[in-house]
């Protein structure tokens, strides 16, 4: 709140700047995080507000479903309560939170990949080949890309996700999802080309 | 520059990651491809869509009372185990107590104290004394009890079988009381709780074995 009136009280003068709107809300968010590790449930669900609807979002894209989602990003908030005294504040929380949102996200996928081995083959490229239904009515008009990377295989979906939409660089997707980053780079290449064939279809 | 070599290249050419001669070789065939081209246009326009994609879903029902629930759930079964212990520890010391009334020994009273001397030093309980003086004291209580192990061998002829077999249970339960405690300390160093079971219960160990070796030299 503090931050908000900040920010407006400097809006019409231009006096407050952008840097100062972003540092206030850093000491707020400090502020929380420093109530939330000496046990504050209060503090900590206001974190969780501010910062749910993103996780929310990385834990779809990854999972490829809204109803796993849910549960993954109540995982991703237990697991942060639980490793909340090692944040020493040095970023800002989200980005101390979103890579515990991937992993999470990830190891799910990797315990599902392992409940499922037995019955097919993952990373199976042939069922997103086949899929005439996903067809849309006109080339890239009416293009679907969240249903379209739904049938992208795993690998190759959250390389995308990380990459495309949240922006990491490869480096830092190999070291969340324990791969090189040619394996990176060619999951990437991966996805992208199965997406273009999609949009051409 | 082939066709399939540029089609290659494009992800690290819209990545802008292409070194100088690669991206000036891919640029003229581009220049000269018309299906290449098209093919960049598509692959420009997946990321355009990609970066317009929403950073934010609201979930379909609020998640908070799931995750409250869960931290809450967690408190409880951490103060769960910590009663657990004392629970192993309540059972290490009945069976400690029950072992005296066996052999027929004094109870000993509400505060232990320094139990009778054998000869061999033991040392004060310890409170709440974590890293090197929780060693230390460890170090002594060990070599107390090795001091009056050895003393029960050398009497081992004089104690009736039973008493033996009785002593050499509860000593088993004791040894096991103390593998719990420090495996707890293990996780949770510097718990003064913790500290102060491991060493009441190595103090047990000694007065226990205490009065065993004074009950068998006292029938001689």
């Amino acid at each position: 709140v503090e931050a908000v009136t900040l920010a407006r009280a400097g809006r019409p003068s231009g006096g407050v700047t952008k840097a100062t709107f972003d540092e206030a809300r850093r000491g707020e968010e400090r502020a929380l995080v420093r109530r939330a590790q000496e046990g504050d449930m209060a503090a900590f669900e206001q974190l969780y507000r501010e910062n749910e609807r993103r996780v929310f979002a990385v834990c779809v894209r990854m999972s490829g479903g809204a109803s796993l989602a849910e549960e993954l990003t109540q995982d991703v908030f237990v697991r942060a309560w639980r490793k909340l005294s090692s944040f020493r504040g040095e970023s800002a929380f989200s980005s101390w939170l979103y890579p515990i949102a991937v992993n999470t996200a990830l190891s799910e996928r990797r315990a599902r990949v392992r409940r499922t081995s037995r019955v097919f083959a993952t990373d199976d490229l042939t069922p997103f080949e086949r899929a005439p239904e996903v067809k849309q009515a006109g080339p890239e008009a009416g293009f679907d890309l969240e249903a379209a990377m739904k049938d992208l295989p795993p690998g190759a979906r959250a390389v995308f996700v990380l990459h495309d939409i949240e922006g990491y660089q490869h480096e830092e997707i190999g070291r969340m999802m324990g791969i090189a980053v040619g394996t990176s780079k060619a999951q990437l290449h991966r996805a992208r080309a199965l997406l273009r064939k999609s949009i051409e279809r | 520059m082939t066709c399939e070599n540029a089609r290659e290249r494009l992800d690290d050419y819209v990545d802008g990651e292409l070194e100088a001669s690669a991206l000036h070789e891919l640029e003229l065939h581009l220049a000269s491809c018309p299906s290449c081209r098209e093919e960049e246009e598509v692959l420009r326009s997946l990321l355009a869509r990609a970066a317009e994609l929403p950073r934010t879903m609201a979930p379909g029902r609020d998640l908070w009372p799931g995750v409250a629930e869960a931290i809450r759930e967690e408190k409880r079964s951490r103060v769960l185990g910590f009663e657990r212990r004392r629970v192993v520890f309540a059972g290490f010391l009945a069976a400690a107590a029950a072992l005296v009334v066996a052999l027929g020994l004094p109870r000993p009273g509400p505060d232990p104290g320094t139990p009778p001397s054998t000869g061999s030093s033991v040392p004060a309980l310890v409170a709440a004394s974590p890293g090197s003086d929780l060693r230390e004291a460890e170090a002594d209580y060990e070599r107390a009890t090795k001091a009056l192990l050895d003393t029960l061998e050398e009497q081992r002829d004089r104690i009736a079988p039973q008493t033996l077999q009785g002593v050499e249970q509860n000593l088993a339960v004791i040894d096991e009381a103390l593998r719990e405690v420090r495996a707890a300390l293990h996780q949770e160093p510097g718990n003064p709780e913790l500290t102060r079971m491991l060493a009441a219960t190595h103090h047990k160990k000694v007065e226990v074995l205490q009065r065993v070796v004074r009950l068998s030299t006292s029938r001689l």
